[in-house]
């Protein structure tokens, strides 16, 4: 029973040291003029256009992102398991690479790159899409390889074969339905990820949310730290329901003789 | 993307076009090869280049000298104590989680939690020490005016090397819980029971099976955390206006032009030493990682 | 008075009772199989016994001394688990010295290392070892202790068939080499007949019949104990004065003593009870029926007879020397012996 207090012990004192910071936010992003409560930190979120542009730009690089990671990789991955398995491992190496190069360094090789995608494409934040797709390649591959190691995919992917389905029809109505969860959670993953993104984006100069909040906080720290709490739930609430998915996976266990 | 593509070797029918097997993985490679291999080979080549394309050493010995060795001191000297206050809070908060119920509500919260402060964090996190012991955070007030403390009666401590190691040790701690929670799942109540059956107590349990088993897991975490800690920018971008104590800074400087001349290259440099740190704490991690993978 | 004695165990998990008053008792150097289908209790049981669980009612002796409260690491109890319990940063023979370190007491690796054929590996860790010589590193960890009583928690049930047969074998050849009062927990009533001195049957948290093997076998105490333990036809049938009757045979049989007239009843027999002749056509008031299969099982080959007049599948084994005789289509009349049937009412 000592055990059980000495958790719940630990449990509050890393609570405390977790939600001080959030409490603090909420306290100061609701201070008015003269120790008085108010909103207008909050309100001034929608207000400040460059903010809600920039949580737009936000928004559709978070979506952008995570569908081009997918459409790269569950093709190609589902293609190196069904025909060349030898190219796993290389692959492998490339998807977890990012992992091992800093953003901030891989921002000073894109920072030239983007002088052509500049020049090819026009100098939309929306080009940021292609430099996210790296930096969420690592969560994604892993996501989507547990799916994919979870099914049986070269006897489904034979079957249907054998019923007559292209190798189209395979892969969207045989794989991606049974790697359904893997794919809702690299998505949201994805999703997190490109929302909290600050390096690349303040480095290529492009105004996404982060960029203009930490611009912002120069001048008016309520609004940003009221779009920080507010972010930080966001994310909270999306990995919160991402503890659900894949729960009817795990619910098969333990039986007592 | 997925056109009928046959494979001779198998023989499978696919009338008229035949095309190779490997076409498929084309657009998947292009794409890498464009984005993520060819940005660091220009970092990795760059860092032995000068000005007009030809090789050097010199932008590379520069690391060796002055405000970049102090860089990369501090960098590791930051990375290696927030990795270790990480390490360990983070393997208690782990094992305070794991206790309880697989599906319990401490569980989900605190992992969902540890996901959001771990891989989200970077500005929200600096305004959320900002909005706490800032110059006008909710703690400093408290503190001043009920106590009479002035935490900042020793300079800007927040924006400088201690705030930004407190900042670290906020977002560390998470993802060791990340990382550490499956190893500690890992563990089977078998073997406690075992020891149990044969004698021993909690301590021995610990001491002679539970803790020895952990230990890769644990230094391999620890070894991420480092990687993690030397990486990370934003929180310090965000805290840090002034001066740039860390590499990730110092390649902000460049890249913003407070670079001389003749040191354009300077950035790709300190990007070089970056990677060759991170990937020998990546590549011991990976070690570690395959010795306990053996043991579960 | 027994070496290890189970007094009216009571144990529910949330609501659930998964022992409903266990009795058991195990004579010294006697090995008792607790057999049952999954959730019955057994390995409740057991870990009560081990100290792992804690019963809500009842006591558990050793020697006559109640050791009900004794927790688990002071009990000497030798426990081997299903499977991956060894600890896996330790070599085999580290494994097995551990509880003897524990204790102060001389070093028997060696020694306990060959007593489970195992001479030659003490060296490897439990990741190099195969899951068969997993189990009997496990085993010889438990007797290092020299324990008081060995627990033995479906030991083989991870393991494949081939080996499951050479190790069960060999734990039994241990066990009585070195005297040692065993509770052996299992769902596999091969395994639980071919080398217990009894067999308790489990089911709902209540022992259903304890006997030696052959009894357990051969007089069922129950339709559930016929059912659970080796292979058994059940026929609907009703009783009637002095015997039962099924579709228009009629059998004469004590077993249906007590029984009201007019009541559906199950008759349980097994399969290398039941006679068969070929039929000649003639109603001459035999059970008879139509082989639909046959299936060779080495020794005997198991026909599967419809009985006429419904859909009744009976199975019956005939020497396979002799299942020429009864293709598939054949008309055949079956003999039930009488004194083998368990007649119990729907």
């Amino acid at each position: 029973m000592a055990v059980k207090v000495v958790r719940w012990l630990v449990l509050l004192a890393f609570g405390v040291f977790f939600l001080l910071p959030l409490l603090a936010m909420a306290e100061f992003s609701t201070r008015g003029a003269g120790g008085t409560r108010s909103l207008d930190s909050w309100s001034g979120i929608v207000t400040d256009p460059d903010l809600v542009d920039a949580i737009l730009v936000s928004v559709q690089l978070a979506v952008a992102g995570s569908l081009l990671v997918l459409v790269l990789l569950v093709p190609t991955m589902t293609w190196i398991r069904l025909r060349l398995p030898r190219l796993r491992r290389p692959v492998e190496f490339l998807c977890l690479l990012p992992i091992a190069i800093p953003a901030i360094v891989l921002v000073v090789g894109m920072a030239p790159l983007y002088a052509w995608v500049d020049y090819f494409l026009g100098g939309s934040p929306l080009t940021l899409t292609f430099a996210y797709a790296v930096l969420v390649l690592p969560f994604a591959y892993r996501a989507i390889d547990a799916g994919l190691s979870a099914i049986d995919l070269k006897t489904l992917a034979e079957a249907a074969r054998g019923l007559g389905a292209s190798w189209a029809a395979v892969l969207l109505r045989v794989v991606v339905p049974n790697i359904r969860t893997a794919l809702i959670g690299a998505s949201l993953l994805s999703v997190a990820l490109v929302l909290g993104e600050f390096t690349v984006a303040s480095l290529l100069n492009f105004d996404t949310l982060q960029v203009r909040v930490n611009l912002l906080g120069k001048r008016n720290a309520g609004v940003s730290i009221a779009v920080s709490l507010l972010s930080l739930l966001f994310a909270f609430a999306l990995l919160f329901l991402l503890s659900f998915v894949g729960e009817r996976r795990r619910g098969a266990a333990a039986g007592e003789g | 993307m997925v056109a009928p593509v046959a494979n001779p070797a198998r023989g499978d029918a696919a009338p008229g076009r035949r095309w190779p097997a490997w076409l498929v993985v084309v657009p998947f490679l292009a794409y890498v090869g464009v984005f993520l291999v060819y940005p660091t080979a220009l970092v990795l080549i760059g860092a032995f280049q000068d000005a007009n394309g030809g090789f050097t050493l010199d932008n590379v010995g520069a690391l060796t000298r002055g405000v970049h060795l102090q860089a990369f001191l501090r960098s590791v000297e930051l990375s290696a104590l927030t990795a270790l206050l990480g390490a360990v809070l983070g393997a208690l908060l782990s094992w305070a989680v794991a206790a309880g119920r697989p599906d319990g509500l401490p569980r989900r919260v605190v992992v969902a939690g540890s996901g959001v402060l771990a891989q989200f964090g970077g500005v929200p996190l600096a305004f959320a020490f900002l909005a706490t012991v800032g110059f006008q955070g909710l703690v400093t007030q408290v503190l001043r005016e009920r106590f009479g403390v002035d935490l900042f009666a020793h300079g800007a401590w927040l924006f400088e090397l201690p705030g930004l190691t407190l900042v670290y040790t906020f977002f560390q701690v998470p993802l060791m819980v990340i990382v550490f929670l499956p190893a500690l799942d890992g563990l089977r109540p078998q073997w406690r029971e075992a020891v149990a059956s044969l004698g021993g107590n909690s301590w021995t349990y610990w001491r002679h099976v539970g803790g020895p088993v952990l230990l890769p897991a644990f230094l391999g975490a620890a070894l991420l955390l480092f990687a993690n800690a030397f990486s990370a920018y934003a929180t310090a971008a965000a805290l840090v206006s002034q001066g740039s104590p860390i590499v990730p800074l110092q390649i902000r400087g460049a890249l913003t032009g407070e670079v001389l001349l003749g040191q354009e290259n300077t950035g790709k440099a300190l990007g070089l030493g970056m990677v060759v740190v991170v990937a020998v704490a990546m590549g011991l991690h990976a070690l570690l990682q395959r010795r306990f993978a053996r043991w579960r | 008075m027994g070496h290890l004695e189970l007094r009216g165990l009571r144990k529910s998990f949330g609501g659930q009772a998964a022992l409903a008053g266990l009795d058991l008792e195990l004579a010294r150097g006697e090995l008792v199989s607790l057999l049952g289908p999954s959730g019955c209790g057994k390995t409740t049981a057991l870990r009560i016994v081990a100290g792992f669980e804690t019963a809500d009612a009842g006591s558990v002796r050793v020697d006559g001394h109640d050791i009900t409260g004794v927790p688990a690491n002071k009990r000497d109890m030798g426990m081997v688990f299903q499977a991956y319990s060894l600890f896996p940063n330790m070599t085999a023979a580290q494994n097995i010295a551990f509880g003897r370190k524990l204790r102060k007491k001389a070093d028997r690796t060696g020694e306990l290392l060959e007593l489970v054929g195992l001479g030659h590996l003490g060296k490897r860790y439990p990741h190099q070892l195969s899951g068969g010589q997993q189990q009997r590193v496990a085993l010889a960890r438990a007797l290092a202790i020299e324990p008081r009583v060995l627990l033995l928690d479906e030991p083989l049930s991870a393991l494949d068939a081939k080996v499951r047969v050479n190790l069960r074998d060999e734990i039994r050849r241990i066990q009585t080499e070195l005297g040692m009062t065993t509770l052996f927990v299992t769902h596999d009533q091969e395994e639980a007949l071919a080398v217990s001195d009894r067999v308790g049957v489990m089911s709902h948290g209540r022992l259903e019949q304890l006997d030696t093997p052959s009894v357990v076998y051969r007089q069922p105490a129950s339709a559930f104990v016929a059912q659970f333990v080796g292979v058994t036809n059940t026929v609907l049938g009703t009783a009637v004065a002095g015997g039962v009757r099924i579709g228009a045979f009629r059998l004469a049989t004590a077993a249906a003593e007590g029984i009201a007239d007019g009541a559906d009843v199950h008759v349980i027999v097994r399969p290398e009870d039941i006679g068969v002749a070929q039929h000649s056509g003639q109603d001459n008031g035999a059970l008879v029926g139509t082989v639909v299969a046959q299936s060779f099982l080495g020794p005997v080959t198991r026909l599967s007879v419809r009985l006429a007049g419904g859909d009744q599948v009976v199975r019956v084994d005939q020497p396979s020397s002799r299942a020429g005789d009864f293709p598939v289509g054949t008309a055949v009349a079956l003999d039930l012996a009488a004194a083998r049937l368990l007649v119990v009412a729907v």
